[in-house]
């Protein structure tokens, strides 16, 4: 579990939600003893909030199958790494369809871009031109690419990254 | 400074494939667009790149149905408070609606109207037609009843013709209601019921299954159902008609013995009419106002004396015209001027302006009580009177 409790203090620095492990889709491709290998794979959930007698109300993610504009989704990324040698400066870059934006609750400290994936930075630190030769502040609707960065995952180590999105 | 400097250069170029890439599209994307959530990855293995990797899920956009109808009320309408005013008997009312196409697909609609608590003036729907120029007029190439393949954001102007029953009384009035139901795009023609849209019954399990929601917004609204895929607005119609009356009063200016003062309705004295027209009604003008007013035979109209247009009031003792406030008029009954006297029928005849709504306008003139050599005489008026007093 020490590895796993390293993840999450890599994983907090870029605060992205992290859904259970049981959220994993598909099983790891088996790989040679000798040659070290991250599956990956990508899904779309959907934020079910729930309201139990109490009044709580509880948000999970589960299967989208509704996909209306106007629509929260929780873009996703699971991994694994099923080699025997440990994975390092695992970069991510996840190209936003133009049907979807990020949405506003999205962690400030992703690192985004939004000018197709040229920089990256943190969104308040990102800047986009106005028709008037001008810059006006970057908003969660120009983002063009997230990225995430793991430093390193070990051997047998499986996980979920996230960010969420709005259909457009 | 050099770093941001370099930032806004990149920034500038790719501002223009960010607006290319996402077309403006307010109600959202289009039904059926495939989306993907692709990442790649790329990482290393002790020290070494590997190869990058790349994982995607796609999902299509599902169909979000929705309708906004607007009454246009540019002139009224829009509240009971400030109705779309009408006159009785108007048989061509255009009632003008806007039909707005919320949805993230082009759909048909069905256009059905319906008069609501009519109070009165028995008001009917002749026809209710597309009228996508604006003409409040049935063209070629605009359908009745139905609009199709309106494509998504679209909006399209809906004419209500609607008539208002000739007996129709001022202040009278009714509700006319349009409903645009959302039907699936080219399943509507004249005179056809075309498909309508429904609810998916369940969101399919296939991501790439467009299913449909209907999330029109009517609850505010308690004359339609909420996401129904239908919208309903109303205009208020009230007739305003004019309520116009008249009163003819007469007053002794002068008499031969008395002059001005305490003047006596006797041979030889001189009498101003006043015929005072108010208008009651609650918005329409009175138009079109004729005056005829024959003479008594013991009377001698008085050269020059008509006057249009004058200051009037009506009391509890009739009519008084302000003499001095209007407009003269010659004697001539074939000129342009709005007033004369025909010797022949001994009629004084006239016309005055409009009267709007709340007002009062005064024609006058004056006679002479004619002298009894003229021969009539007030010997013979007293005869009269005797001969009708019963016995």
């Amino acid at each position: 579990m020490k590895t796993l409790t390293k993840l999450a203090t890599s994983l907090l620095a870029l605060a992205i939600p992290m859904a259970p492990l049981a959220a994993q889709e598909s099983a790891p491709v088996a790989a040679s003893a000798s040659e070290p290998k991250v599956s990956l794979n990508s899904d779309v959930l959907a934020y079910v909030t729930t309201t139990d007698a109490a009044g709580n109300a509880t948000t999970s993610l589960e299967e989208a199958t509704e996909f209306t504009p106007g629509t929260k989704l929780s873009f996703g990324m699971n991994y694994a790494n099923n080699g025997l040698a440990p994975a390092t400066n695992v970069t991510g870059t996840n190209p936003l369809n133009a049907a979807v934006r990020l949405a506003p609750d999205a962690d400030p400290a992703l690192a985004v871009s939004v000018d197709g994936g040229a920089t990256f930075g943190t969104l308040d630190t990102l800047s986009v031109a106005t028709e008037t030769d001008g810059t006006r502040p970057a908003t969660h609707a120009d983002v063009t690419h997230v990225r995430w960065t793991i430093a390193s995952i070990a051997p047998g180590e499986s996980g979920r990254i996230a960010f969420p999105v709005i259909i457009r | 400074m050099k770093p941001t400097t370099q930032l806004l250069g990149a920034v500038s170029a790719v501002a223009l494939v960010a607006m290319t890439s996402a077309p403006a599209m307010a109600e959202g994307i289009e039904a059926g667009t495939i989306v993907t959530n692709t990442v790649n990855v790329d990482y290393q293995v002790g020290g070494v790149d590997q190869t990058q990797i790349t994982a995607t899920d796609q999902f299509a956009v599902d169909r979000r149905i929705d309708v906004v109808v607007d009454f246009v009320g540019t002139t009224g309408g829009d509240s009971a408070a400030a109705p779309f005013e009408v006159a009785p008997g108007q048989t061509a009312v255009a009632l003008q609606y806007d039909v707005t196409n919320l949805s993230n697909t082009a759909v048909d609609f069905d256009l059905n109207a319906a008069i609501l608590n009519d109070v009165g003036p028995n008001a009917t729907i002749i026809q209710v037609f597309e009228d996508t120029n604006s003409d409040n007029a049935l063209d070629g190439g605009e359908t009745v009843d139905y609009m199709a393949n309106m494509a998504a954001d679209e909006t399209r102007r809906v004419v209500v013709l609607v008539s208002v029953d000739a007996g129709a009384q001022d202040t009278e009035g009714f509700e006319v209601h349009l409903n645009a139901n959302a039907h699936e795009a080219g399943s509507m023609s004249a005179g056809g019921t075309g498909d309508e849209i429904v609810e998916s019954s369940a969101d399919s399990s296939d991501p790439l299954t467009v299913d449909t929601a209907l999330v029109d917004d009517d609850s505010g609204f308690e004359l339609d159902d909420d996401r129904d895929g239908s919208d309903t607005d109303r205009s208020f119609v009230e007739v305003s008609a004019a309520n116009v009356s008249v009163v003819k009063s007469s007053v002794v200016v002068s008499d031969p013995v008395n002059g001005t003062t305490n003047p006596k309705a006797i041979p030889g004295a001189v009498i101003r009419y006043c015929i005072a027209v108010t208008n009651a009604g609650s918005g329409a003008d009175a138009e079109n106002i004729v005056i005829n007013d024959a003479l008594p035979g013991e009377v001698d109209f008085n050269t020059g004396t008509i006057e249009r247009n004058v200051t009037a009031s009506v009391g509890s003792g009739g009519a008084t015209c302000t003499a001095g406030t209007g407009a003269g008029a010659t004697d001539s009954t074939s000129d342009t001027d709005g007033g004369g006297y025909d010797s022949g029928t001994n009629t004084v005849a006239g016309t005055i302006d409009d009267v709007v709504a709340g007002d009062t306008t005064g024609f006058t003139f004056t006679v002479t009580i004619a002298p009894p050599q003229d021969g009539v005489t007030t010997a013979s008026v007293t005869a009269t009177r005797d001969t009708d007093a019963p016995n």
